[in-house]
């Protein structure tokens, strides 16, 4: 017992000695604000000529020349800006509460003299929570915002902008009682919980819904558009999402303005699995108390290498902890998932680290606010020594587990100091989500590759739906040099084989989704055109096969049984990438019971128009298209709320 | 110990003090320049007081906490601008001076402590127009002075705002009491202010005062209001003030260009484009808007509201040709102004 005690002390002591301090490779430093502002600052970027821009919490917008460290003021008289962008050295675009606005120095006396809106085409109830986030910009110069939601924290002011549309609740009921239907977050005026897309003259463009708090809204520099988005209702914990047009990413308040969902229904009275069958995964979640509680900005380290080891990595904020993390973006079957980790942990940064921008020289300027929530405020300068961390660089699924990159060659390790957990967070209407199915993952063989910095791990259990959350124990490079970071957690969305079914992610009773054992579907090779496929060759979650109604070709056809989660799935081999015709070819008595069609996991169609064929055995062609690509595909169709039809068979055609 | 120590210095004060020598004056939008003042108790006081302002004013102390209850008293009295006020509340006073005179008020500080108001009484001004001689009490920070008037706290409360000294125009985007999410407040020379409207593009009120207080909106995390400091001396009918072609009019907001820091708002009416430029009236009585509508065609109905526009009124409208609408204003000015 007393031998025990005394080498647990000597480890620690040798611990000690060779602790890595953040500090021995980043340095923090203070830049002093303007006497009498409030340094809450909303956002920052780089001009052209190397100053630097922010815009603060009270409405300023100041420019900083650091070779001078003179602060100028830009503009001012904003309303809570949250973000800036630098169109050139006198022009900047600032996301303010109510609109996107270009700020235009055009008598070139170092201050604004226009203000120009480009876009005020999205509601304001004047709720509090109503933070207007962004701008990013794409190459071709649009720009993107989001807009949160409102919080029940608060009802609407008397007056609002925009129209007012609640859940089929009157705007007098609303104010009686704004609690009795809104949700916790909610969507009453448009666009809120939507990305938005502003061309450079103004035009207006709703982008993608789903967003509760969208505080991160930036492009990265391989032109992936991302997303953060804040733990909540219906987010189990805060997220980072790789964004595309048209998708829908969770929350469904905002779906309320997708221009298809039936005015008056209420999407808290919808089974989650109706919205989980049409939602995007995040690609990366970030584990709520052990790494982020509120991310903020991304932004790809662009610094070719001034600013350390990470080049073309992403950095992430966040308001809780004086903390910024990376990402580590991993694509696996044509999706993007990927582990984040600290980065820079403590060493003096500020709380509410909030926005960023790479200075010329590759140092990293950052920005803290705090909006009365948890945070900070203030400029500082995060400036690389040139001395290279011992640091996790990169982390890919394999088919049995991950390979683990790191900076420096690594010295001795064996698969026990590799500690892998796994869980995953609930998709449901309430705030959070525990850490569920919570269990610790043998390592069972791990693998040197010849340069001595990848280790190739093979893994007990591999399965879509679960944060792979590492811990290194003792990690260290060959010199000794001990791992800075020792925490890792990886989404894992989609394994390599494209598999991401993860029917745990889902209340248990969700919307009656069937009980009855799944049908695995019987792979087709397409060799002709048209070539039909009959149902009974599609793979079921839910629905039922059947012989009942009359008039079907093959064997019989597909019945939907619950209104939500329940899928019909063809695979066919394509011998090349082409669009082809898909035809439906069911039965449906009356009403119109839609489905999403999804291909290889995306979804193709939010809701194919299943109308009614005047009978159970009228059967009839629904024609739609879509691109499947070389080898195999997955067709799916999904039940979205509304059951289904019955379904005989698809007819592919090449086009 | 402590209040030995203070006794004396008190004592030690008051036999050091010299007569009290200040100019006191007038400045437009109903304000004196010095909000407040000390002198010791029983000090003789050498007051000028000048009045470079457009108006009569004149120049009243009371006993404490009587300020309001002369300004009452004087309210029902018929005007004669050379009389002097009988109230067992005033101390002091000056004549009624006309523009551009001054007068000398010599007068010793009470001999009690306390803090004595001074006020000009003529009909209106007594709500806006006063100070605070401290008599032997120390002053607390001009933010939080409740003697003195709300424009003078403001002064002192929104010095600490910003990184800049306190300054007019000042124009916050900001959550606004009776306006749309979308409001804008401004803040004019001569102590007047307004409200203007981006989330349907006019003008909503106006007042005489101070500034607002943004700390409810900055403070937490929003979710309040600015709070008006002043009064408000014009609201906009429901009526808008101008209509070009049918209803119901589309309105677009384009932003503002900054003229010597005043913001000349631009939107569009039917597509229309039309811009509003608002200014202090010079002697602070009221407020001037300028509108440029440069393309327009056909006749423009222009709805004032309680607002003087130089055209012939049918029942409360003004019918301004093509030529007339390209360029016209309407003023609005407080009832206490002429």
């Amino acid at each position: 017992m007393k031998y025990a005690l005394f080498s647990i002390g000597l480890l620690l002591f040798t611990g000690a000695t060779q602790a890595a301090s953040v500090n021995d490779y980043y340095k923090v430093e203070n830049i002093a604000a303007p006497k009498g502002l409030d340094p809450q600052i909303g956002g920052l970027t780089i001009l052209p000529d190397g100053r630097l821009a922010a815009c603060f919490h009270r409405g300023e917008v100041y420019t900083y020349e650091p070779k001078t460290k003179t602060w100028t003021l830009f503009a001012d008289g904003l309303h809570e800006p949250l973000g800036i962008v630098a169109e050139d050295n006198h022009t900047l675009v600032v996301m303010q509460r109510p609109e996107l606005t270009r700020l235009r120095d055009t008598d070139r006396d170092g201050s604004a003299d226009h203000y120009e809106t480009l876009s005020d085409r999205f509601g304001m109830t004047g709720n509090y929570h109503e933070f207007a986030f962004g701008p990013t910009r794409d190459k071709a110069g649009n720009y993107y915002v989001g807009l949160n939601l409102a919080s029940s924290g608060a009802s609407i002011r008397p007056e609002i902008r925009g129209e007012f549309r609640h859940y089929g609740i009157t705007r007098e009921q609303f104010y009686k009682n704004h609690r009795a239907g809104s949700g916790r977050m909610y969507s009453a005026t448009p666009f809120r919980g939507w990305i938005l897309k502003i061309a450079p003259d103004g035009k207006t463009t709703p982008f993608s819904p789903g967003f509760r708090s969208p505080n991160g809204v930036n492009f990265d520099s391989a032109g992936r558009l991302w997303v953060s988005d804040n733990q909540g209702d219906w987010l189990g914990t805060s997220k980072l999402f790789h964004v595309k047009e048209g998708n829908f990413y969770g929350h469904p308040a905002s779906l309320v303005w997708t221009g298809q969902w039936e005015v008056g229904r209420n999407p808290l009275k919808v089974p989650p699995a109706e919205f989980d069958a049409q939602r995007q995964r995040a690609a990366v979640l970030f584990p709520q108390g052990s790494m982020a509680n509120s991310p903020t900005q991304m932004l790809t380290d662009t610094t070719d290498g001034k600013f350390g080891p990470f080049a073309g990595q992403l950095l992430v904020g966040e308001m809780n902890r004086p903390r910024i993390l990376r990402v580590l973006v991993d694509e696996v079957a044509g999706q993007t998932q990927g582990a984040c980790l600290p980065f820079i942990d403590g060493g003096g940064l500020h709380r509410g680290m909030h926005r960023f921008a790479f200075a010329p020289d590759g140092s990293l300027w950052t920005g803290s606010t705090h909006l009365s929530w948890a945070g900070g405020s203030g400029l500082q300068r995060v400036t690389w020594t040139g001395k290279t961390p011992m640091e996790l660089v990169g982390m890919k699924l394999t088919k049995r587990g991950f390979d683990l990159t790191f900076t420096h060659p690594l010295g001795n390790v064996e698969a026990a100091q590799f500690e892998f957990q796994r869980y995953y967070y609930k998709y449901h209407q309430s705030y959070g989500s525990p850490q569920l199915g919570k269990e610790a993952i043998a390592v069972t063989t791990l693998e040197m590759d010849k340069n001595g910095k990848t280790v190739s791990l093979a893994l007990d259990k591999l399965n879509p739906g679960y944060v792979y959350q590492l811990t290194l124990k003792n990690v260290t490079a060959k010199d000794k040099t001990p791992a800075l970071n020792s925490f890792v957690c990886y989404t894992l969305n989609t394994l390599t084989n494209g598999d991401d079914k993860a029917p745990h992610l889902i209340a248990g009773k969700s919307g009656g989704g069937s009980t009855a054992k799944p049908v695995k579907a019987q792979p087709v090779k397409l060799t002709s055109s048209p070539q039909a496929l009959d149902a009974a060759l599609a793979g079921r979650q839910g629905p039922s096969f059947d012989k009942r109604n009359g008039g079907f070709s093959g064997k019989g056809y597909a019945d939907f049984n619950g209104q939500s989660g329940e899928h019909l799935e063809w695979i066919v081999t394509a011998p090349e990438a082409t669009t082809y015709q898909l035809a439906f070819r069911y039965a449906l008595a009356g009403g119109n019971r839609p489905l999403a069609l999804k291909i290889n996991s995306k979804v193709i169609q939010k809701s194919l128009p299943f109308n009614d064929t005047g009978d159970w055995t009228s059967w009839k062609d629904l024609i739609t298209e879509a691109a499947l690509q070389k080898g195999e595909n997955q067709i799916r169709l999904e039940s979205i709320g509304a059951s289904g039809p019955n379904v005989d068979r698809l007819t592919l055609e090449r086009r | 110990m402590r209040p030995l120590t203070l006794a004396f210095l008190t004592f030690a004060l008051s036999l050091s003090s010299a007569p009290l020598k200040l100019t006191l004056s007038t400045v437009p939008g109903l304000q004196f320049d010095k909000p407040r003042f000390t002198a010791e108790p029983g000090q003789a006081i050498e007051l000028t007081f000048k009045n470079p302002d457009d108006m009569a004013h004149n120049l009243v102390f009371t006993q404490p906490g009587q300020r309001m209850a002369v300004v009452q008293a004087t309210i029902a009295l018929p005007p004669d601008p050379e009389r002097i006020i009988k109230h067992p509340a005033i101390l002091t006073q000056t004549p009624t001076l006309k523009p551009n005179t001054s007068a000398v008020l010599k007068f010793t500080a009470p001999k009690a402590k306390g803090i004595y108001p001074y006020v000009c009484t003529l009909p209106g001004h007594g709500l806006l127009m006063y100070g605070a001689m401290y008599v032997g009490e120390s002053m607390p920070d001009l933010a939080k002075d409740n003697h003195v008037p709300p424009m003078a706290r403001a002064k002192g409360a929104n010095s600490n705002l910003h990184a800049w000294p306190h300054r007019r125009p000042l124009m916050y985007r900001i959550f606004m009491p009776d306006a749309s999410p979308a409001a804008i407040a401004v803040a004019l020379p001569h102590g007047v202010s307004y409200c203007w409207d981006a989330g349907n593009c006019r003008l909503r009120y106006a007042w005489i005062g101070g500034f607002v207080d943004p700390m409810p909106v900055w403070r937490g995390n929003g979710n309040g209001l600015a709070k008006i400091i002043g009064n408000k001396f014009w609201t906009a009918p429901k009526t808008a003030p101008i209509q070009i072609g049918r209803d119901p009019q589309t309105m677009e907001f384009k932003g503002y260009r900054k003229i010597k820091g005043h913001p000349e708002f631009h939107y569009t009416l039917n597509g229309l484009d039309v811009y509003e430029h608002i200014t202090a009236l010079p002697d602070g009585t009221g407020i001037t808007r300028q509108f440029r509508i440069p393309k327009i065609a056909s006749p423009l109905r222009v709805t004032p509201g309680h607002g003087e526009i130089d055209a012939e009124m049918t029942n409360g409208v003004a019918l301004l040709s093509p030529n007339q609408a390209k360029a016209f204003t309407i003023t609005h000015r407080h009832q206490h102004g002429k």
